[in-house]
């Protein structure tokens, strides 16, 4: 393991609140959004998924503040990905009602947050991601470490 | 030695999407731009704070605006003379408030024009037991963005004045019990 590799206590604090501070803000918007979803319903309303995602936000926030570990930052990534991903499906593609999922298609961003909680989602993304690369010298993570080798000498 | 910068740069442009995030969220339907209380134009209301509803031709026919001429709305979500819009809902759709009995205008039939009293207390105008909204995507007069959007769980019309929905260039019903 190269010296430069580890991430300085800097950066790691730059990622770690970066990360935690868009999840806290799409946990807000998303928290806040809840009860004028409420009455869109399947078998779950979509206000109680907004409600899900805003404590899984913090949670994850809460991790990668706490705990920096790959699988803290990997919670991070996929929260992150997986509210990015939603709502631009949602927002471009009409795919009805999914099993227990309400009809959640909203062809608009003139929703309260919605689009500064995609801009978060997606900073999220980002600074998670980093985080799980500049993180991944911990006992267990050789395997990443040789990919971004195999990569770096195909490159 | 090049990762650290080329880590450095990629952190500040996520910084700086976030950064835009916010100022573009204080805009137009940004977060903490609504409450839950309905904001009504002041361009749709007499000086008194009585709404005025009219009639005006647009590319989608004629259609209801309020005194100013902005589009009004209704959401299919509505049951007759209740509305199903609150919350960050209000924020984006806006009520269209009166103070007292709403004035017809010319095309409208001040027999289908009615008001509500939300939970907040505040005063909706109803058209045809429709309660009418209008949209904050819409800037000027005469705009007429939000027709056929999907938001909150329902489709969003603008209204025709014998008082169903207008769908594209063809005037539909909505629901039942919405008639007379």
């Amino acid at each position: 393991m190269a010296a430069s590799e580890v991430p300085t206590a800097i950066t790691s604090w730059v990622l770690r609140v970066g990360t935690a501070a868009a999840l806290g803000v799409d946990a807000v918007v998303h928290w806040q959004n809840a009860p004028a979803y409420d009455p869109v319903t399947g078998t779950v309303s979509q206000g109680a998924l907004f409600r899900t995602e805003a404590v899984v936000a913090v949670v994850a926030a809460l991790l990668v503040l706490i705990r920096p570990r790959p699988s803290s930052w990997l919670a991070a990534l996929l929260v992150a990905a997986s509210a990015l991903g939603t709502v631009l499906l949602y927002r471009y593609v009409d795919v009805g009602s999914l099993g227990p999922l309400p009809d959640m298609y909203e062809n608009t961003w003139h929703v309260p947050g919605k689009l500064l909680s995609a801009y978060a989602e997606a900073a999220a993304v980002v600074f998670a991601g980093l985080g799980l690369l500049t993180h991944r010298q911990r006992p267990g993570m050789q395997p990443l470490v040789a990919v971004a080798a195999m990569a770096r000498r195909r490159g | 030695m090049l990762r650290r910068p080329l880590l450095t740069l990629v952190m500040l442009a996520a910084v700086g999407a976030l950064a835009a995030g916010c100022g573009n969220g204080s805009g137009s339907g940004g977060y903490g731009s609504g409450g839950s209380s309905g904001t009504s134009s002041p361009m749709g209301t007499t000086p008194s704070g009585v709404a005025m509803v009219t009639a005006a031709s647009s590319k989608l026919g004629m259609v209801l605006v309020d005194g100013g001429g902005r589009t009004l709305y209704l959401f299919e979500k509505d049951q007759p003379n209740q509305s199903a819009c609150t919350g960050a809902c209000v924020a984006a759709w806006p009520v269209d408030q009166s103070s007292g009995t709403p004035k017809a205008g010319g095309g409208v039939k001040a027999s289908l024009l009615g008001t509500i009293t939300r939970s907040d207390n505040t005063t909706q105008v109803t058209y045809n037991h429709h309660p009418l909204y209008y949209y904050a995507g819409d800037s000027q007069p005469g705009q007429q963005d939000g027709q056929g959007l999907n938001a909150f769980g329902a489709a969003w019309f603008v209204v025709a004045p014998a008082g169903g929905a207008v769908s594209g260039g063809a005037t539909a019903t909505t629901g039942s019990g919405y008639g007379g």
